[in-house]
């Protein structure tokens, strides 16, 4: 396992800035994920740690070592795809093997390697099928399999999961983390899905148009967003037109609330949208006189419920209840809502 | 509806009639011609004419020497630069296709001058320049079969995890690419092959006695010898080309799953 650090990486293809002032370190055996959208540049910052392309500008260590001018193949890096890359002309085994074979490993470490890797992923009876017998999500073990059996000092992970279907996606997910936590290797995780890369990581770094907007832990990314973007990146929120008096006090749902400096971005203006987490927001039942909108619908998600609210003004508030609080209300009710401004964060309109 | 398929599938049978008529009549035609008496009863004697014919053998000697050069030289050149094309410039693939069709619109008379100009002098006294000449001539078969065949695999992903890995650009070439784009170099080879077996104006233009060239002066003195030589020559190469097409479908099936 390996110290990495990305530092100050620019780069373009042709007019696109791919890749800005682009810096990142990974602490030895974490894992941390680069969240964004397509084409925000993840998939290059991996890339270029890889070796796979060079950047314009900047450099990349492992530990003290500086590897920006390393070929791909003297970097000791292990890497899973998002498209299958098992060799279609080896079988399951061949395939785990080639990475040791170029590294002119002995035939015996070899076999101690490959049995003891196949019992991990738990594919010793597949060894000897070739990847059009296995199925999507055996080809990835395999895939990850291949990647770590070498030890690698670093694990580039490109969207693995991506081409998979719900339910085997959750099980490779867990399965790629307990590995990477026995092994220790760090690792770097590149996705498009929140939701992995929240429950994978260590340190989540969020992504757009070639910049890293912040990276933080799972759980800070989520509760303090550093930017609007990130906010509207992770996890759901709402959108709300509001009103900013004298630059810090934000109208919301008929009430005034004193917002911190810190939540109020980009805006001099006094017609804002505050953005508020469904599950900042609570309800209570309204009378003909006080209500702000009416309950549209209700989607039901196992522990909660979604409750979909109009407002008088148009807008859809969506707002996640515990399933006993959101059996009270029914479609067509009048209701009150009340937001938790602590988490509000305002935009200009 | 029924009927608008019955007309359709008459149609598409008809066409694929014909065109096995116009490949096949020739041929039977030819066949009857090389190896009937004048009994009109089977006879061997135009192979046994060409089998003591030393000229013959002798042409039939060397073109199979200058074949092999020529597939050696075609895979040597082609296959590094397909995958470079592939993996480096994608984006001009459609004008490198395009130039490769060049051997097939510049004239032989022209094709030959420019060959004798290019080559050094020691090429030129021997028969095996003709590899070079052939291998540009079968550039617009066996790039294109090598070019599908790349298309095909997901090269950009193989080739980086096969980097990732420690994989150098032999290992890379031997264990990963080529057994992987193994249907397009049987086409490109058995291509190369047949073009070399046919090949008659470079020959005889750069003067060489190659097996086409030495048929053509054989069938002036004994046209059934010369005609049934290009019919075995015609058969040998469709048969090792069936061969190996339905060897490799089947190595292919186990690779990707076609059943």
């Amino acid at each position: 396992m390996a110290l990495v650090v990305m530092d100050k990486v620019r780069k373009e293809f042709g007019k696109t800035l791919a890749l800005d002032n682009f810096s990142l370190t990974i602490s030895e055996g974490s894992l941390v994920t680069l969240l964004g959208p397509s084409g925000c540049g993840k998939t290059t910052a991996l890339r270029i740690l890889a070796g796979l392309i060079k950047a314009d500008e900047g450099r990349t260590r492992f530990d003290s070592v500086d590897v920006t001018d390393l070929a791909a193949a003297k970097r000791d890096i292990g890497m899973v795809f998002q498209a299958y890359s098992l060799f279609p002309n080896m079988t399951a085994r061949q395939n785990v093997e080639f990475g040791l074979r170029t590294r002119k490993t002995s035939n015996k470490e070899i076999k101690t390697r490959v049995d003891e890797i196949f019992e991990i992923i738990g594919l010793s009876d597949q060894q000897s099928k070739y990847p059009f017998q296995l199925s999507g999500g055996q080809q990835q073990r395999v895939a990850l399999a291949r990647a770590i059996v070498i030890r690698p000092r670093v694990l580039l992970l490109d969207e693995p999961l991506s081409a998979l279907d719900a339910q085997v996606r959750n099980q490779l997910r867990d399965e790629i983390r307990r590995v990477q936590i026995e092994f220790g290797i760090t690792t770097l995780f590149v996705t498009h899905d929140q939701e992995e890369a929240m429950t994978i990581s260590d340190m989540v770094g969020v992504m757009h148009n070639g910049k890293l907007l912040q990276i933080d832990q799972p759980q800070k990314v989520y509760e303090s967003p550093a930017n609007p973007t990130v906010a509207q990146f992770i996890g759901s929120i709402n959108r709300i037109p509001s009103k900013l008096i004298n630059g810090k006090k934000l109208v919301l749902f008929g009430r005034e609330h004193v917002v911190s400096e810190r939540s109020i971005v980009d805006t001099g203006v006094d017609n804002v949208y505050a953005l508020l987490r469904p599950e900042s927001i609570s309800l209570t039942a309204g009378t003909t006189g006080d209500s702000q909108g009416k309950i549209l619908r209700k989607s039901f998600l196992g522990a909660n419920t979604i409750v979909f609210v109009k407002l008088f003004d148009g807008t859809e508030v969506s707002i996640h209840l515990p399933v006993s609080e959101s059996e009270q209300y029914l479609p067509g009710q009048g209701v009150v809502l009340e937001s938790k401004v602590e988490s509000v964060m305002v935009i200009g309109a | 509806m029924a009927g608008v398929g019955i007309i359709r599938s008459f149609f598409q049978y008809l066409v694929i009639s014909i065109g096995l008529l116009f490949f096949a009549l020739p041929i039977y035609a030819s066949t009857l011609f090389a190896f009937r008496d004048r009994d009109g009863n089977f006879t061997a004697d135009p192979i046994r004419a060409a089998g003591e014919n030393e000229a013959i053998m002798e042409s039939l000697s060397l073109t199979m020497k200058i074949a092999t050069g020529t597939v050696l030289l075609t895979l040597a050149i082609l296959i590094p630069t397909v995958a470079y094309i592939h993996l480096v410039i994608p984006q001009s693939r459609g004008w490198i296709e395009f130039l490769t069709l060049t051997p097939l619109v510049i004239p032989p008379i022209v094709q030959g001058v420019g060959f004798l100009y290019s080559m050094p002098t020691s090429f030129k006294a021997t028969p095996y320049a003709l590899i070079f000449a052939y291998t540009i001539l079968a550039l617009p078969f066996s790039y294109r079969a090598l070019d599908s065949a790349f298309t095909a695999i997901d090269l950009r992903t193989l080739y980086d995890a096969s980097v990732s890995l420690g994989g150098n650009f032999f290992t890379i070439m031997k264990r990963v690419l080529i057994p992987n784009v193994a249907t397009g170099i049987f086409g490109a080879v058995f291509l190369t092959i047949a073009l070399v077996l046919g090949e008659f104006a470079y020959a005889s233009l750069l003067l060489w006695d190659t097996f086409p060239t030495v048929l053509a002066v054989a069938g002036m003195s004994g046209a059934t010898t010369a005609v049934a030589l290009s019919v075995l020559s015609l058969l040998g190469v469709w048969l090792v080309l069936t061969f190996f097409t339905i060897f490799n479908q089947k190595k292919t099936s186990t690779m990707v799953g076609v059943k």
